[in-house]
């Protein structure tokens, strides 16, 4: 009974953009400290791999969710990040002459959406639209590099 | 061996009263005692009435009193095994402790009848556990056992619940969305759809678009519910280009 109601509002959440809407401000409501004009990205890039073992230095913080991922070592390549406005994009180098393009769409008290897009020298990865919670991240992981994998978390920060 | 200190030492009057009252005496006892002036008759009376005042007249049958407690028939086992009639313990016994009312009651009587009725502490602890005085705390607890028990089909739509249908309705909208951007490719739609519906429940982030390569497969993993999204790109089929 429970999954038919999960799924009815499903359909009704992706048939009509106004609940979806609705939905999204379930999480704005409480009271935040004044919005910045700008988020802040920070782009990650970890380097996954079973060759090695560990977490590297500098990762502590996010250690505990690498480890989720089927990998036994991780080590930190590089760190970037910008202010960047609404409705604004920022474009982050990684490594393998990919790159990471931030667009900050809209930001209220509770989340940021933000559409990322990995690029590649072949082509775009991937193209996704995000609502990440104020001052949280996510990852996105699997681009090959040197016999493991990247990943990439990204912060928003305001 | 010379006597130790709790040794007692009898003198010959009185080791001949106790030959006396145990009916070995002999006349030069008898004589000796006569001229202390002791009248052994005496001593061997006491001694019979000590002795009935310390034994049980007859002995208690415990095992009868306690096998018709317990609804047991009587197994008459003693009387199977004895050639002579011993004396019953078990009655008297019995007729200390099988009582109408037990020990206990008599003691709890006591108590009373030595400090007076207590004053009930309910009045005094009700209001600091959120209780009525008035209230009669097992219909109380019966409400309260029933009421958490009973299926109420309004609570599905607590906070948590708010986070895990977002997160349906998510997964949902992401799987549209995959379906429509990579339909064509050659990942399995069962495969793409399991593993993007499983794993989001109650996911942070809200995915409301997803677009892949063409050449790309994607997976979004979720481990927790305050554990990131991952959205995991595999770019095999590129490599392997």
């Amino acid at each position: 009974m429970t999954i038919l109601r999960i799924f009815a509002i499903a359909l009704c959440a992706f048939s009509s953009p106004v609940l979806a809407a609705q939905s999204t401000d379930l999480f704005a409501e409480g009271t935040k400290p004044p919005l910045s004009d700008v988020v802040k990205i920070k782009v990650w890039t970890v380097h996954a791999t079973n060759k090695t073992s560990g977490v590297g230095e500098g990762l502590g913080r996010i250690s505990k969710h690498l480890g989720n991922l089927n990998y036994t070592g991780f080590s930190l390549l590089g760190k970037d990040g910008s202010p960047v406005p609404v409705k604004s994009s920022k474009k982050f180098p990684i490594v393998g002459e990919k790159a990471v393009k931030v667009t900050v769409l809209e930001r209220n008290e509770k989340r940021a959406r933000v559409r990322v897009q990995v690029l590649s020298p072949k082509g775009k990865l991937l193209d996704t639209t995000v609502s990440i919670r104020r001052n949280g991240f996510f990852m996105v992981a699997g681009p090959k590099h040197k016999k493991g994998v990247l990943v990439l978390p990204i912060f928003a920060r305001y | 061996m010379p006597n130790k200190g709790t040794d007692l030492e009898l003198n010959e009057i009185e080791r001949a009263r106790l030959r006396q009252e145990d009916g070995f005496g002999l006349p030069a006892d008898e004589a000796l005692l006569l001229d202390a002036g002791i009248d052994w008759p005496e001593d061997e009376r006491l001694r019979r009435t000590v002795h009935r005042a310390l034994v049980a007249p007859e002995v208690p049958a415990i095992s009868d009193a306690v096998m018709r407690r317990i609804g047991q028939p009587k197994a008459d086992l003693g009387h199977a095994l004895s050639d002579s009639s011993a004396p019953s313990l078990s009655d008297s016994v019995m007729a200390a402790v099988g009582r109408p009312r037990r020990p206990s009651a008599l003691v709890a009587e006591g108590l009373r009848a030595e400090a007076g009725e207590f004053e009930s502490l309910w009045p005094a602890i009700a209001p600091a556990v959120g209780a009525e005085v008035g209230v009669d705390i097992r219909s109380a607890l019966r409400a309260g056992v029933e009421s958490e028990g009973r299926y109420s089909p309004q609570g599905w739509l607590t906070a948590k619940r708010r986070w895990a249908v977002g997160g349906v309705a998510v997964a949902f909208a992401a799987a549209a969305a995959l379906l429509l951007a990579v339909g064509t490719d050659s990942m399995p739609v069962q495969q793409m759809a399991a593993s993007t519906l499983t794993p989001i429940l109650d996911a942070p982030v809200e995915i409301e678009s997803l677009e892949v390569g063409a050449a790309s497969l994607v997976q979004v993993l979720q481990f927790g519910q305050e554990a990131p999204t991952i959205i995991f790109v595999s770019d095999d089929i590129e490599e392997a280009e």
